[in-house]
């Protein structure tokens, strides 16, 4: 086993790993921009190493710095969480060119899924079904149009060098094809200099449902079952289920096996998780392989029993999976919510400030994986997550009962935050019926408004009697720093013969 | 004694005076509660209102760039319930022992326990004057500014109301 380790990445998933990392012996550095001098993922490590300014580009992305940090503090391994350099092939080169162990897939492997249409021509071949598509650098108008009629409409003309939805173009009927085309192409060289197009089928109210894989380098590889992630906002993710309402058994299986083909065809050693898009017929299609941790991993290692990071560091050093795809099952339900500071009925933006008190919520299958708690502060730098909210229990609606308790009793002062509406969501009657798409909250909870009450008389009571017996304040972020002796009122302060135990 | 808040651009007041033995009486408007504190620690608060049980976190927080002071209340029962409440600028020096005027007074009615001072001492600023006990806590007066004492108008063993002026302290 490793005997020390650095987490190149902040916040919740840095914690998360840092405990993972405790339990198992390892020494943990950790890394810090100025933003995160004091950021709970700091105070958990056993060594803290400064890397630069606020902007990720000055510090988190910073990959000759982390290496470096790796290095000076006698580290073995790099953990690279998620985002940030977590999918970045060179960082990975350059992790492992130092001498180091990189804890995920090769950065061949990273550098291979990376690109579109590398990935689909890999999955193509091993098998793996991908979304009905034609491509051609020579086709005629004639060809588009046979193309798509055998695809069958609507289809989706791409741009080839494209991105954030440039050069994007749905179209229902053979009859503006063309035009579409025309007009792709003229928006994909204006963007990206590039007038290449392809077609794609449109796969209309598609649901993303993915599926957790692990290999280990003696070339077992088996998956953890899948992940419904159809609840998002702006393009986010915000909760998270498995197992997914709208699986039968026998796709669920199919789409096991296509992942592990998926994994396999890229020789994938460690975890990874492979995205599905699945049509309402049921079919479904490779999207992408993420060469990393995900976000919501915990609600796969519930339901399965697997701890997924220490998973991970066990595969880097070489051991073998201690169990096969046939010792593997799902048992529950497990969800996640992603409570983020932030306003939900003002188009999501972010809350910052300083966290003034969090009480996380506890009890049997209540998990809190928290990156910020009480005299932590959101800034503007970075996601601003304050924790993952996850629950388990034996059927889905019974998870859905236990996440409104969590929900309810999670107390966060001093900033907005989503909790109210994630409890709305997951009360939503289409939420409770498992009719989960991307459009759900567009087309259910859009616009929202936060419940309007009364202030009732036992909060102007708390606050008069908060106010009169500590006038002072109970003491702010800046007065528990400033002010040593900020209880006024405490026993121990007094000046008298008062001890303990004795006659007064 | 008195306090004023405002929620959502409404001012809400609530008079709040000692019964003894940890118990309060609030009256907010025309209605009158019963408040027995039964635990309090660190920001939370376990209190009986008219004889139902509410349990309560409650911090403070300052705006570094308006002063404007807010005190954040949690109800929790089977579920918390989340409230700011804005502290009026004016209710903050009447409350607050050591703000502004130079001049002292009881922010609850007490009994002066101790004079550390005498008139004409300087005095650094947080330097305790007196030591008060009310509703069986000691309470600290402490200088508001460096200064001199050009007053006191109490001595040790003197009971005092509330608002009643103790001491005047001048900055020379």
């Amino acid at each position: 086993m490793f005997n020390k380790i650095l987490i190149a990445n902040r916040g919740e998933i840095a914690a998360r790993i840092t405990r993972a990392c405790h339990e198992l012996g390892i020494y943990v550095v950790a890394v810090f921009s100025d933003a995160d001098a004091n950021a709970l993922h700091t105070r958990l490590a056993d060594e803290a190493v400064y890397i630069g300014g606020p902007t990720p580009a000055d510090s988190y992305l910073r990959g000759d710095r982390l290496i470096a940090a790796a290095l000076e503090t006698g580290c073995e391994a790099i953990h690279p969480g998620f985002g940030f350099l977590s999918e970045s092939p060179e960082f990975a080169q350059a992790v492992t060119d130092a001498g180091l162990i990189f804890i995920g897939p090769s950065a061949d492997t990273i550098y291979k899924m990376g690109i579109k249409t590398e990935a689909r021509s890999i999955m193509q071949a091993a098998g793996v079904p991908v979304v009905p598509g034609f491509q051609s650098d020579d086709a005629t108008d004639a060809d588009f149009q046979d193309a798509a009629d055998k695809i069958g409409y609507p289809v989706m003309v791409k741009a080839a060098g494209g991105g954030g939805g440039k050069g994007i173009r749905i179209v229902h009927q053979q009859a503006d094809l063309l035009d579409s085309i025309a007009a792709a192409r003229r928006e994909a060289q204006n963007a990206f200099g590039d007038s290449t197009v392809f077609l794609e089928k449109y796969i209309d109210r598609g649901r993303h449902i993915e599926f957790q894989v692990l290999a280990d380098k003696f070339g077992s590889t088996v998956h953890l079952f899948e992940r419904e992630c159809s609840i998002q906002r702006r393009h986010q993710k915000i909760i998270e289920e498995t197992p997914s309402p709208f699986l039968n058994e026998q796709t669920r299986q199919k789409m096991g096996q296509a992942a592990v083909a998926a994994a396999q065809a890229v020789h994938y050693v460690n975890a990874g998780t492979v995205e599905f898009i699945v049509a309402e017929t049921g079919e479904f299609y490779f999207l992408e392989m993420n060469t990393r941790l995900q976000v919501e991993h915990p609600i796969t290692e519930l339901v399965t029993g697997v701890d997924i990071v220490k998973m991970q560091i066990q595969i880097a050093v070489g051991e073998r999976l201690p169990f096969t795809q046939a010792d593997l099952s799902q048992r529950g339900h497990a969800i996640e919510c992603r409570v983020y500071a932030e306003d939900p009925s003002n188009n999501f933006l972010p809350a910052i400030g300083p966290v003034l008190r969090t009480i996380e919520p506890a009890g049997p299958g209540v998990r809190v994986d928290a990156g910020v708690v009480s005299g932590d502060e959101v800034t503007i730098y970075y996601d601003p997550m304050i924790a993952k909210l996850i629950v388990y229990a034996e059927s889905r609606p019974d998870a859905i009962r236990k996440m409104d308790w969590a929900l309810a009793q999670y107390v966060i002062l001093g900033l907005t935050t989503n909790l109210q509406f994630l409890r709305d969501v997951i009360l939503h009657p289409a939420f409770v019926m498992g009719e989960t798409s991307t459009h759900f909250i567009d087309e259910f909870l859009t616009p929202w408004h936060p419940p309007q009450a009364a202030l009732p008389d036992e909060a102007l009571i708390v606050a008069a009697l908060s106010d009169l017996l500590i006038p002072a304040g109970q003491p702010t972020l800046q007065s528990i720093e400033e002010n040593g002796d900020g209880d006024l009122y405490s026993p121990w302060g007094r000046a008298d013969s008062f001890r303990m135990g004795q006659p007064i | 004694m008195e306090f004023h808040y405002q929620h959502e651009n409404q001012e809400h007041h609530i008079q709040l005076e000692p019964s003894g033995n940890g118990s309060y009486t609030a009256l907010i408007g025309d209605k009158t509660y019963k408040v027995e504190v039964k635990r309090l620690q660190s920001g939370y608060m376990m209190l009986l209102i008219n004889g139902k049980r509410l349990h309560a976190y409650t911090t403070t927080s300052r705006n570094a760039q308006t002063g404007l002071q807010k005190r954040h209340v949690a109800l929790v029962d089977r579920e918390a319930r989340l409230y700011e409440l804005a502290k009026p600028q004016a209710s903050n020096r009447r409350k607050t022992v050591s703000a502004g005027s130079g001049s002292l007074t009881a922010q609850m009615p007490g009994q002066v326990t101790q004079v550390l001072v005498n008139e004409g001492d300087s005095v650094t600023q947080g330097q305790p004057l007196m030591l008060l006990e009310a509703m069986k806590m000691e309470i600290r007066l402490t200088a508001p500014q460096e200064g001199r004492v050009t007053r006191l108008f109490v001595k040790q063993g003197d009971t005092v109301e509330r608002g009643q002026q103790l001491a005047e302290v001048e900055s020379e």
